[in-house]
């Protein structure tokens, strides 16, 4: 995104504040992901949305001595950081346009199943998010990564005190199905192309 | 610093930092914690939110006013029962949000990257 285009979002949102977040697992990875993307649809425009995820810096550093912990920060603008009680729902997420080059990597082999992305904002944490949940709603193969959550690894790359990106990637101990994470891959990017 | 409404949670933290070579202490009561801050600041503060009288925001606000505690970095440490705690806590100038229950390997980390001005 172009950073004329960052500053006019963020100006209508309040000056940038470090959201830091200690994320050990899976779980904690996917609520980090929906905790931040429900506080941006309930306090902006629909049609923003994705602008704003965009616009969110992420930045990454690993937890020494642990097995892959990780401390995850955005600089998120403050008026996205109100108090919401979630007592409405939010407005729905508008269906995903993914650049095919941006599209989420996967690999598996007998013993694991791996996703990947280069991420430099938030909106690339959401589309890995994303890609994982329609993995595990698969039908047979997402059994396996359910069973999985739990003892999922975090794993960090690409990075280091300077970079402005990197490489997250969540690993699952289960064998998943190589065709049917191509048709997955697919079915998502057609769906992020066309909205359908 | 530790403060946490909770006599249990309080005195595992301190008997496992104090073994792992810091010098930590706890309050259970945040009004009390507040005072003990102004007279000794310590280097780090890790803050429940859900607490009587005076809850984890409304604490972390109050440092960040005093110009005695306004630069020690505060890390909240709670229970997931509200979604918005972790937008919230970097609201009111939350360093890091760690949900319990907390590994005592990573919350030694944790304790020393912020010690160590890395958070």
């Amino acid at each position: 995104m172009e950073s004329t285009t960052k500053q006019i979002i963020l100006a209508n949102y309040g000056r940038l504040k470090l959201a830091r977040y200690l994320v050990r697992s899976y779980n904690d990875f996917a609520d980090v992901c929906q905790t931040v993307a429900r506080q941006v649809l309930h306090c902006a425009d629909p049609e923003k949305v994705f602008e704003l995820f965009n616009a969110i810096e992420c930045k990454c550093a690993l937890v020494p001595n642990t097995l892959s912990s990780m401390i995850v920060g955005f600089n998120v603008p403050e008026k996205i950081l109100r108090r919401q009680g979630y007592r409405t729902r939010p407005s729905r997420i508008p269906e995903l346009r993914v650049p095919p080059t941006q599209a989420p990597r996967y690999e598996c082999n007998d013993e694991r199943t791996t996703f990947s992305l280069k991420v430099t904002c938030f909106f690339d944490l959401y589309l890995l998010h994303r890609f994982i949940l329609e993995a595990i709603n698969l039908p047979g193969e997402g059994m396996k990564l359910i069973k999985s959550k739990r003892t999922a690894r975090l794993g960090l790359s690409d990075s280091d005190s300077t970079s402005t990106s990197f490489k997250l990637a969540v690993t699952f101990a289960c064998k998943c199905d190589h065709e049917s994470l191509v048709q997955l891959e697919t079915r998502f990017l057609r769906q992020a192309l066309t909205g359908n | 610093m530790i403060v946490d409404d909770e006599e249990g949670v309080i005195s595992t933290f301190v008997d496992y930092l104090n073994s792992a070579g810091f010098q930590a202490s706890g309050y259970t009561d945040a009004n009390a914690a507040l005072r003990a801050l102004e007279e000794t600041p310590p280097n780090l503060v890790l803050l429940d939110i859900m607490m009587p009288e005076l809850d984890g925001y409304e604490f972390c606000r109050r440092m960040k006013l005093n110009p005695r505690t306004e630069r020690i970095p505060v890390v909240f440490v709670s229970g997931k029962d509200r979604e918005d705690d972790a937008m919230l806590s970097t609201r009111e100038g939350g360093a890091l949000y760690i949900s319990k229950p907390v590994p005592f390997d990573e919350l030694k980390e944790v304790v020393n990257l912020a010690l160590e001005n890395r958070l």
